[in-house]
C-alpha cells in the first residue's frame, strides 16, 4: 500500500491542487506531502539495510505482459530518498520563489506530476512500467522547462529537450520491445536478470542494448545529446535544481545501474559507456569554465558528473559501482543545493552573469556559508561527502579496470576532477569573494529563509553524512550496491585514507590543479567567450530549425516540407492522378520484369486480323488521343463517345453482344448526363500557362506508359488464361436451362437478367449522384421548364416503338446478320 | 445446378447487425421525408437510435454472446466471425459518434437535410460489409457502398467551393481507384477462376507450385488490388486526395470518413491479402509484403513530416491520418509473415478501435472551434484555449497525446500492438521507422498542446451543445479508458483470426 502511495501520492496531490484555488496556505501545506513520503521511506531504512526487498504487483494488461510491479530495493531506496528528500526542500523553496500565487500553483501541479513519474521510474519492477513513467517525466519536464512560456527562449529550450529526450525515449521503447522479443515477453527486471545468459546470446542483443543505451544517454545528457541540458536552463530554478541535477537527468544513470548486472559486461557496454562517459566528464567540466551564465556553468558540470557516473557503471566492477552509488548521492546533494543558491542570487540581484556578480559574502552570509559547504563537497575536499565520492572514484579508476581503460581512466578521472574543482573554486570566488569582473558591486540582501534553508540543509548533510559514514552512509550505499552488483556487497567507506595511498594522492593532485585553474579562470573564460565547442546544437537547428512557432524554412525539415507542399501536394487533381498511375506503372513493370520470358506471349497470324477490326481499332485510338487534345468540352465528349461506341462494336464483333449493348447504353447515357451538366457549368477554362513542354511531356509519357501496361496486361492475361472461355458453357446450357434457341437472348434476359436490372439501378444511382454533385435545384428547374415538352414527345415516340414488340432482339438480329457471320454466337434459330 | 436458394440456406441472420442497420436506414430514409425542415433533430435522433440497436447487437456478438448465426452466409459471400464483429463495433461506434458530432454543425451551418444521416449510415454499412466479405465481388460492392455516400457527404456544404471541390476530387480519384480494384479482381478471377477468397487461397497454393506464367496474372491482380485499396486508406502515393478532401469536406464528415473509410479499407486489405494469398509465396517471388512495406515506409515518412508544417488544424489532421494509415500498413505488412496473420489482424483492429475514438474526438474539437465559414481552425486560433475553454483544451490535449502514442492513452496501446506484431514478423526496420516517425509526430501534436496551454490568446469557440458535449465526452472517455484499461480491446481482439473458416 505504501508503495502505491509513494508513486501516486504526488500525482494525487497534483490532481487535488488543480481543483483548489491558488491559495498560499494550501500551497505551503503541500511541502508536507514529499516530507511524509520521505519519512515513510526512512521507516523502511532498517529493513533495506538488512537486505530486504519489498515487492507489490498488480496485473495491468495481461496480453502485453504489462504488470505494474513496484520494487523497493537498495537502489530504488537510494533514488527514492533523493527524490522525496530534495523534493521536500524544492517544494518549500518554490513557495517563495514565484511572485504570484497562481504561478506557484501551476508550477507545483507540474512538479508533483513529475515527482510521481520520477518515483515511478525508480520503483517500477517492470521494464515496460518503468518506460511509461520515463515518458511521463519527459512530458512533465517539458511543461516545467517551458514554464515561462511567454519567452520564446524557454519554449525553444523546452521543445529541444522534448525532442531529444523524447526521441531517446522512443529508442528505449524499441530496445524494450526487442528485449521482450528476446525474453519471450518477460519484462520484469528480476526475471530478466535471471535469464541474462540467454539474452546475451540472442541475435538482437546488440541492437537492443544500443537502443537502450541511446535512451539512457539522451536522458542523462551524454555527448552528443548533451546540448538540451544547457538549453533547458530557462526553466525556473527550482525545476532546474530538481530535474536537471538531482533527479531526472539521473534517470539514465539509474536505468543503466539497474541493468548493469543483466546487460553489463559485454564490449558494447564497456566501450559505449566508458568512452562516452569519460569524454562527457572532461568535456562538460571544461565547458563549464567558458560559460557566463551561472546556470549554464552548473548545467555543464552536471552533465560532466553524469558522464563519470555512466563511465563507472560501464566499467562495472565492484569498486566502480560503489563509486557510482556514492557519486549519485553526493552530487544530488551539492548540485541541487547549488542550483537553489543560484536561484536565490538571481532573485536578489537580478542577474546570473558570473562576470557581473561578486563579493556577495557580506550581503548574503547564510547563503555564502551554505554555498561554501556544498562547493567544498563539489570540489571533493575532505571531510565532505564529495571527497568520499571523488576518493572512491580514484580507487575505482585504479583497481580492476579493464585493460582498454586501464590507462585512460585514471588520467580522465584526474583531469575531470581537476576541472570540476576549478569550476567549484571559480563559482565560490566569483560570486562571493572577488570583485565583479564587469561593473560595480551589486546591491543585495540575504535571501528569505526558504531560499537558504534548503542549501544549508543539503550542505550540512554533505558534511554530516561524510563524518558519520558508518552510521548513515553505509546503510544506504551497501544495499544499493548489492542491488546493482550481483554479490551482496559489504564495502568499507572511509573518510581519511592513508597519506601514501595512490588514490588519495591523485585526489590531492586534482584539487591542487583545480584550485590553480579556478583562481586564474578569467583569461580562459575571456578567450573562450561563452562559445560552446563541439556543440551539436547547430546540427539540431539545421534539422529542426531555430524558430519556435513554425518550422524554419531554412531547416532540412522546412526544405522538405516546402518541396512536398508546393510541388507534390499542389491541389491539382491531374498531379494526384499522375502519382497513382505512375506507381501503378512501376508496380506492374516490376512484376512484368520478374516474370518476363517465362510468359506465353500472344501468338497470332497477321491474316487472322480482319480489316474491319483494324479499322475499328484505329478509330478507337484516334478518338482516344483526340479526346486529350480537344479544346472544348463538347469535343472531348464526342471523341470519348466515339471511342466508346467503337469499343461497343468490338465487343459485338468478338461475340459479346450483351456487353456491347451495355456499353452503348452507357455511352448514350453518359452523353446525356454530360450534356445536362454542361448547361450548368461555367465556360471551360484552360490555364494554358500550365502547359509547359515539360509538364505536357511528363503527362504524355505517363499516359502512354499506362496505356502500354494495360495493353500488355490484357494481352498477357488473355494469352496465359487458365480457365476455359465461358462461351462453351453458354452453348451447352442455353437451351437446357434457358429454354431459348437464341443464345444471346437467353444471356440477356435469363443468365444475366439480374445484371441488366443491376445495371439500370446503377445508372439511376449514378444519376442521383450527379444530381447531388451538381447543384440539383437549378437542374430540376431546368428540366422542368425545358424538357417537359420533349419528354412528352419522347414518351409518345417510345409508345410507338413498343408496338414493334421486340425492338431489342430486332437490333441484335441485325447486328448478328451484318457483323457476326460465322462467329460463335450466331444463335441457330432452326435448332 | 441452378437451385433456387432457400432462405434457411442463406444463414442470413449471420448478418444481423447489418440487416438491422439496413432496415433502420431504409425506414429513416422514408421517414425523413415526413419530417419538416426545422425538426431535423428528430432524424438525427432516429438515426442514433438505429445505430444504437445495431451497435448493441454487434457489441454483444463481439463479446461472445451468440446472437444470430455464425460463419459463412449468403452462399459464401459473407462471413460472420470475430473479425467481422470487431469491424462492426468499430464502424458502428464511429457512426454513432459521427452523428453526434454532425447535428449541431449542420444546424449551425443551416444545412437542413435529413438524408445526410441515411447516407452516413449507408456508408457505415459499406464499411461493415467490407469486413464481412469473403468474396471479391462483395468487397467491391461494399467499397462502392462505402464510398459513394462519402462523395456525396463531402459536398454537403455546397455552395462553399472547398466542399464542392473536395467532393469532386474525391469522386473522380475514387472512381479511378475503383477501376484499378475491379481490374485487379478480374485478373485474380482470371488466375484462379473464383472470386471466393478462400477459393483464391486454395488456387493460389496450386499456382505457386505451378509454372511462373500462371503466377503472373495472380501477382498482377494483387498489385492492382493494392492500388485500389491503397487509395481508399490513403496510403502514399495514393494519398493525394486526402489533405484536400479532409480540409474541404464538412468537418463532421471528415471525422467520420477518416475513421470509417480506413476501417473498411483495412478490413478488406487484411481479408484479401492476409487471408487470400498463402504466405509461402513470399519466399518464391517478391510478393505483396515487400510492396506493402515500401508503401508503409513512404506513408509513415511523408504523412508525419508534412504534417509538421501545416498551420491549419484540419489539414494537419489529414496528414496525421495519412501517417496513421502508415502504422496500420505496418500491421498489414506483418500479416505477410507466416504465423503472424492473426496477430497482425488483431493489432490492426486494436489500432483502429483506439484511433476511432481519438481521431473523431480530435475532429469533434475542430467542430467546436470552427466557424460557419470554415475559418477558425488555424493552429494559431487555438492559442490560449486552456483559459477560455479549459475542458475543450483538456480533451484536445488528451487526443493529441493519444495520437502521439503516449502511454496511458488508447493510442499507445494500439501502437504497441502494431509494433509488436511487426517485430514478431521480423520487420524490425519497419518497427523502428514506425517508432522514429512517432517521435516526429510528437512535434506537431504537441504544438497543438503548446498553443492551447502556453500561448496567450482568447480564441472564440462555438457554443457547445449537448450532442457535441456527449461526443467529446464519449471519445475522451474512450481514449482514456482504453488507454488505462486495454482489456476491453484485447478481449475483443483476442478471438480474431483473419483466416476464413475453412
Amino acid at each position: 500500500m505504501f508503495n502505491w502511495l509513494l508513486i501516486f501520492g504526488p500525482m494525487l496531490t497534483a490532481g487535488t491542487l488543480a481543483f483548489l484555488p491558488a491559495h498560499k496556505r494550501f500551497l505551503q501545506l503541500t511541502t508536507l506531502i514529499p516530507l511524509a513520503l520521505f519519512a515513510g521511506l526512512l521507516a523502511h531504512a532498517g529493513d533495506i539495510a538488512d537486505g530486504k526487498t519489498f515487492r507489490t504487483t498488480y496485473q495491468w494488461v495481461d496480453a502485453l505482459g504489462l504488470e505494474l510491479s513496484l520494487v523497493l530495493d537498495g537502489l530504488s531506496f537510494l533514488f527514492a530518498l533523493i527524490i522525496t528528500g530534495i523534493g521536500t526542500l524544492i517544494v518549500f523553496y518554490t513557495n517563495s520563489y514565484f511572485q504570484k500565487d497562481d504561478e506557484t500553483h501551476r508550477f507545483l501541479i507540474y512538479l508533483f506530476i513529475f515527482m510521481s513519474a520520477m518515483l515511478g521510474i525508480v520503483l517500477s519492477g517492470n521494464f515496460l512500467g518503468m518506460f511509461i513513467f520515463w515518458e511521463l517525466t519527459t512530458i512533465s519536464s517539458y511543461l516545467l522547462i517551458g514554464f515561462k512560456h511567454d519567452y520564446s527562449v524557454a519554449r525553444i529550450g523546452a521543445r529541444q529537450a522534448l525532442i531529444v529526450t523524447g526521441g531517446g525515449g522512443l529508442a528505449l521503447l524499441g530496445g524494450i520491445a526487442m528485449v521482450g522479443v528476446m525474453s519471450g515477453g518477460v519484462y520484469d527486471f528480476a526475471a530478466l536478470d535471471a535469464m541474462a545468459g540467454e539474452l546475451a546470446d540472442h541475435a538482437l542483443f546488440e541492437a537492443a542494448l544500443i537502443l537502450i543505451i541511446i535512451g539512457a544517454f539522451t536522458k542523462s545528457a551524454q555527448f552528443p545529446f548533451h546540448f538540451w541540458l544547457p538549453g533547458a536552463m530557462e526553466a525556473p530554478t527550482p525545476a532546474s535544481s530538481f530535474l536537471h541535477s538531482a533527479t531526472m537527468v539521473k534517470a539514465g544513470v539509474y536505468l543503466l545501474a539497474r541493468l548493469a548486472h543483466t546487460f553489463g559486461g559485454g564490449d558494447i557496454w564497456l566501450y559505449a559507456l566508458g568512452s562516452i562517459g569519460l569524454f562527457t566528464f572532461v568535456y562538460g567540466a571544461f565547458m563549464a569554465l567558458s560559460a557566463y551564465d551561472l546556470k549554464a556553468i552548473l548545467a555543464h558540470t552536471t552533465l560532466s558528473w553524469l558522464g563519470v557516473l555512466i563511465a563507472l557503471i560501464g566499467i562495472n566492477t565492484k569498486d566502480s559501482l560503489k563509486a557510482a552509488m556514492v557519486g549519485i548521492l553526493a552530487h544530488a546533494l551539492y548540485k541541487g543545493a547549488l542550483f537553489l543558491v543560484v536561484g536565490a542570487i538571481d532573485y536578489e540581484t537580478g542577474t546570473r552573469d558570473i562576470r557581473k556578480l561578486g563579493r556577495l559574502a557580506g550581503a548574503m552570509p547564510v547563503t555564502a556559508v551554505a554555498s561554501a559547504l556544498v562547493l567544498l563537497s563539489m570540489a571533493g575536499v575532505p571531510p565532505m561527502l564529495g571527497f568520499v565520492a571523488k576518493e572512491t572514484l580514484k580507487v575505482a579508476s585504479l583497481e580492476h579496470v579493464p585493460d582498454a581503460f586501464a590507462a585512460v581512466f585514471p588520467v580522465a578521472a584526474v583531469v575531470g576532477s581537476a576541472l570540476t574543482v576549478a569550476a567549484a573554486t571559480m563559482i565560490g570566488l566569483e560570486i562571493f569573494l572577488r570583485k565583479p569582473q564587469h561593473g560595480e558591486d551589486l546591491y543585495a540582501h540575504e535571501a528569505p529563509l526558504p531560499m537558504w534553508f534548503g542549501p544549508l540543509i543539503l550542505g550540512g548533510l554533505s558534511l554530516i553524512l561524510a563524518l558519520f559514514l558508518h552510521q548513515f552512509l553505509d546503510p544506504i550505499i551497501n544495499p544499493a550496491l548489492s542491488a546493482v552488483y550481483s554479490d551482496p556487497a559489504e564495502v568499507e567507506l572511509y573518510l581519511l585514507p592513508a597519506l601514501d595511498d595512490l588514490a588519495f594522492q591523485l585526489s590531492l593532485l586534482s584539487i591542487a590543479i583545480g584550485v590553480v585553474i579556478g583562481v586564474t579562470n578569467r583569461p580562459l573564460r575571456d578567450s573562450l567567450q561563452n562559445k560552446s565547442l563541439l556543440d551539436p546544437t547547430h546540427v539540431y537547428n539545421k534539422i529542426f530549425g531555430i524558430g519556435d512557432d513554425k518550422v524554419d524554412v531554412r531547416s532540412l525539415l522546412g526544405q522538405g516540407y516546402r518541396f512536398v507542399n508546393r510541388r507534390l501536394q499542389d491541389g491539382i487533381l491531374r498531379h494526384y492522378l499522375n502519382y497513382v498511375f505512375f506507381t501503378f506503372v512501376l508496380i506492374m513493370i516490376a512484376v512484368i520484369i520478374q516474370v518476363w520470358g517465362k510468359l506465353k506471349l500472344p501468338s497470332f497470324e497477321l491474316d487472322e486480323i480482319t480489316l474491319l477490326e483494324t479499322f475499328i481499332a484505329v478509330i478507337i485510338m484516334i478518338s482516344a488521343v483526340a479526346t486529350t487534345f480537344a479544346r472544348r468540352r463538347l469535343g472531348a465528349v464526342v471523341w470519348a463517345g466515339a471511342a466508346g461506341v467503337n469499343i461497343a462494336l468490338l465487343f459485338a464483333l468478338f461475340g459479346a453482344p450483351d456487353l456491347a449493348f451495355t456499353q452503348l447504353l452507357i455511352e448514350v447515357l453518359t452523353l446525356i448526363f454530360l450534356m445536362l451538366a454542361f448547361r450548368l457549368l461555367p465556360r471551360f477554362m484552360q490555364d494554358t500557362s500550365r502547359f509547359t513542354t515539360f509538364r505536357t511531356m511528363r503527362d504524355g509519357v505517363i499516359a502512354v506508359m499506362v496505356g502500354l501496361v494495360f495493353g500488355l496486361l490484357a494481352l498477357l492475361a488473355s494469352s496465359n488464361r487458365e480457365a476455359p472461355p465461358i462461351r462453351y458453357w453458354f452453348e451447352e446450357n442455353a437451351y437446357e436451362l434457358g429454354q431459348g434457341h437464341n443464345i444471346v437472348n437467353v444471356i440477356l434476359v435469363d443468365f444475366r437478367g439480374l445484371d441488366t436490372l443491376g445495371e439500370t439501378t446503377v445508372l439511376v444511382i449514378a444519376a442521383l449522384g450527379v444530381l447531388a454533385l451538381i447543384s440539383p435545384m437549378p437542374l430540376l428547374d431546368m428540366l422542368d421548364k425545358h424538357f417537359k415538352e420533349r419528354v412528352r414527345q419522347q414518351l409518345e415516340a417510345e409508345a410507338a416503338l413498343e408496338k414493334d414488340s421486340s425492338i431489342i432482339s430486332h437490333i441484335y438480329e441485325n447486328i448478328n446478320r451484318v457483323l457476326l457471320a460465322g462467329d460463335d454466337f450466331r444463335g441457330d434459330d432452326n435448332a | 445446378m441452378f437451385e433456387v436458394p432457400v432462405f434457411d440456406d442463406l444463414n442470413a441472420w449471420a448478418a444481423l447487425p447489418i440487416i438491422l442497420l439496413a432496415l433502420g436506414t431504409s425506414i429513416l430514409l422514408v421517414a425523413d421525408l415526413f419530417i419538416p425542415e426545422d425538426r431535423k433533430r428528430l432524424t438525427a435522433s432516429l438515426a442514433l437510435g438505429g445505430v444504437t440497436v445495431s451497435l448493441v447487437v454487434a457489441m454483444l456478438q463481439a463479446l461472445g454472446v451468440e446472437i444470430g448465426e455464425q460463419g459463412a452466409a449468403f452462399a459464401d459471400m459473407f462471413i460472420a466471425d470475430q473479425f467481422t464483429y470487431v469491424v462492426n463495433v468499430i464502424a458502428l461506434s464511429s457512426a454513432f459518434i459521427g452523428i453526434l458530432v454532425s447535428y449541431d454543425y449542420f444546424e449551425r451551418a443551416e444545412v437542413k437535410r435529413g438524408e445526410y444521416y441515411s447516407l452516413l449510415l449507408f456508408s457505415t454499412m459499406g464499411a461493415m460489409l467490407m469486413g464481412a466479405s469473403r468474396n471479391l465481388v462483395m468487397i467491391f460492392v461494399a467499397l462502392e457502398l462505402l464510398s459513394i455516400p462519402l462523395y456525396l457527404l463531402s459536398a454537403f456544404r455546397k455552395p462553399i467551393a472547398a466542399s464542392e471541390e473536395s467532393a469532386l476530387k474525391y469522386f473522380l480519384l475514387g472512381a479511378f481507384s475503383s477501376g484499378f480494384l475491379v481490374y485487379g479482381i478480374t485478373l485474380l478471377y482470371g488466375a484462379t477462376g473464383t472470386f471466393d477468397i478462400d477459393g483464391i487461397w486454395t488456387a493460389a497454393v496450386e499456382i505457386i507450385d505451378g509454372e511462373i506464367s500462371r503466377q503472373f496474372t495472380l501477382i498482377a491482380g494483387f498489385g492492382l488490388v493494392i492500388v485500389g485499396l491503397g487509395f481508399k486508406v490513403g496510403a502514399v502515393p495514393f494519398h493525394g486526395w486526402q489533405p484536400d478532401v479532409y480540409q474541404g469536406a464538412p468537418t463532421p464528415v471528415t471525422a467520420f470518413m477518416s475513421v470509417t473509410a480506413k476501417t473498411g479499407g483495412f478490413a478488406a486489405m487484411l481479408r484479401v491479402l492476409v487471408a487470400g494469398i498463402p504466405v509461402v509465396v513470399a519466399e518464391d517471388i517478391a510478393m505483396w509484403q515487400d510492396t506493402i512495406q515500401v508503401i508503409a515506409l513512404l506513408t509513415l515518412v511523408l504523412g508525419n513530416f508534412v504534417a509538421i508544417m501545416q498551420d491549419e488544424l484540419k489539414r494537419m489532421l489529414a496528414y496525421s491520418s495519412i501517417a496513421h494509415a502508415g502504422y496500420l500498413l505496418i500491421a498489414v505488412a506483418a500479416g505477410g509473415t507466416e504465423g503472424i496473420g492473426d496477430q497482425a489482424a488483431q493489432s490492426a483492429l486494436i489500432y483502429l478501435l483506439a484511433y476511432t475514438f481519438t481521431n473523431i474526438g480530435a475532429f469533434a474539437v475542430v467542430v467546436a472551434m470552427e466557424h460557419v465559414d470554415y475559418s477558425g481552425t488555424k493552429l494559431n486560433d487555438l492559442k490560449g484555449l486552456s483559459n477560455t475553454n479549459p475542458m475543450l483544451a483538456a480533451v484536445m490535449a488528451l487526443f493529441m497525446f493519444s495520437l502521439t502514442g503516449i502511454p496511458g492513452t488508447a493510442g499507445f496501446v494500439g501502437k504497441w500492438f502494431v509494433f509488436k506484431a511487426a517485430i514478431d514478423a521480423d520487420l524490425v526496420l519497419l518497427a523502428v521507422v514506425g517508432v522514429l516517425t512517432s517521435v516526429v509526430s510528437a512535434f506537431y501534436y504537441l504544438r497543438v498542446v503548446v498553443n492551447m496551454y502556453m500561448e496567450p490568446g482568447t480564441p472564440e469557440t462555438q457554443p457547445e451543445t449537448p450532442s457535441l458535449r456527449w461526443a467529446l465526452g464519449i471519445t475522451a472517455a474512450g481514449t482514456l479508458i482504453l488507454g488505462i484499461l486495454p482489456y476491453f480491446m484485447t478481449e475483443l481482439a483476442e478471438g480474431v483470426t483473419v483466416a476464413l473458416i475453412r
